[in-house]
């Protein structure tokens, strides 16, 4: 089962490693990125960031749709990482069966006009239009940084900035 | 309630504040406290207020920067009649946030774990290069 899908431009790092990793008690985490699967290098330094005990594959979006949909991965407390909304969408059109999407860290290492919904998440006018589907999805779709921050509903903030 | 000291020469404890802001935050049961650094209090009025708050059904641990220095001789002094404080020179971020995530009690016990899991914290890192099989979804899912 999809513990949850986050959002998380910094994919495994150490609010993942050390802190909803032991919120979310795990078996898996799944990084679905197309880029980060064609590079090795990367690969490397994200899968020394995950906690011992804890299994990591590291896929395309679209594989890792297809790891996601195998009956196998029910039975495992999974928690997937995107870099960015649209890729959330894709996989939350995909999957039925996710138990939380949530926004984590987007928009630092993004360079272009955007919108800040919170201290950690700004984004772009294409990923707006992206959150407003993926809301339409998921509609518990929720921005929280650390599982001990408040969950602040996506369509709350559309809403009350107008997007 | 379990609650923490970390104490340092100059702003390293501060800047432990920062850092554990970003992994737990509103930690209300943390005191940080940075001697000898500029515009701070005299470090025995800053040590006194902070050992003045742990009442005795409280446990605490004090995490100093170094075992030689002065911060943690006058803090192993001031509490060494407290069966319920503990002290441990020598801070590592693992070694905090696992004392502040976790919920254990504190105890001996659980003070001799804490300096394991900073020890252990400590290590050499070699990247190594990926096991193509580690990655294929049979092994992922078995």
């Amino acid at each position: 089962m999809i513990k949850a899908l986050r959002v998380d431009e910094r994919l495994i790092h150490g609010q993942i490693a050390m802190v909803w990793s032991r919120e979310l008690t795990l078996d898996g985490i799944v990084v679905a990125n197309d880029a980060t699967a064609q590079n090795e290098t990367q690969q490397m330094a994200l899968k020394m960031a995950v906690p011992s005990g804890i299994k990591v594959i590291i896929k395309s979006t679209d594989d890792a749709i297809k790891l996601l949909q195998d009956p196998r991965a029910d039975k495992m407390k999974l928690f997937v990482l995107v870099r960015t909304i649209e890729d959330a969408l894709k996989l939350a059109e995909a999957l039925p069966n996710i138990d939380y999407v949530n926004i984590g860290n987007v928009g630092k290492a993004v360079e272009a006009k955007k919108t800040t919904l919170s201290q950690f998440v700004m984004l772009t006018d294409a990923e707006i239009t992206a959150l407003k589907a993926l809301v339409k999805v998921y509609p518990e779709t929720a921005l929280q940084n650390l599982p001990s921050d408040k969950k602040e509903l996506a369509s709350d903030l559309i809403q009350k900035l107008g997007l | 309630m379990r609650r923490f000291i970390v104490a340092s020469h100059g702003d390293l404890a501060k800047g432990m504040a920062s850092t554990i802001d970003l992994f737990a935050r509103d930690q209300k049961n943390i005191t940080y406290i940075s001697a000898y650094a500029k515009g701070d209090l005299d470090l025995d009025q800053q040590l006194d207020a902070a050992l003045a708050a742990i009442q005795t059904e409280d446990t605490a641990i004090i995490f100093t920067d170094i075992k030689g220095g002065s911060v943690n001789q006058k803090i192993a002094v001031k509490v060494m009649d407290r069966a319920n404080i503990f002290v441990i020179a020598g801070f590592n971020l693992p070694m905090i946030m696992e004392a502040i995530l976790a919920t254990t009690p504190i105890d001996q016990a659980y003070v001799t774990k804490l300096i394991t899991v900073g020890q252990q914290a400590i290590e050499q890192v070699k990247v190594a290069a990926p096991d193509p099989k580690l990655n294929d979804d049979d092994s992922f899912l078995n």
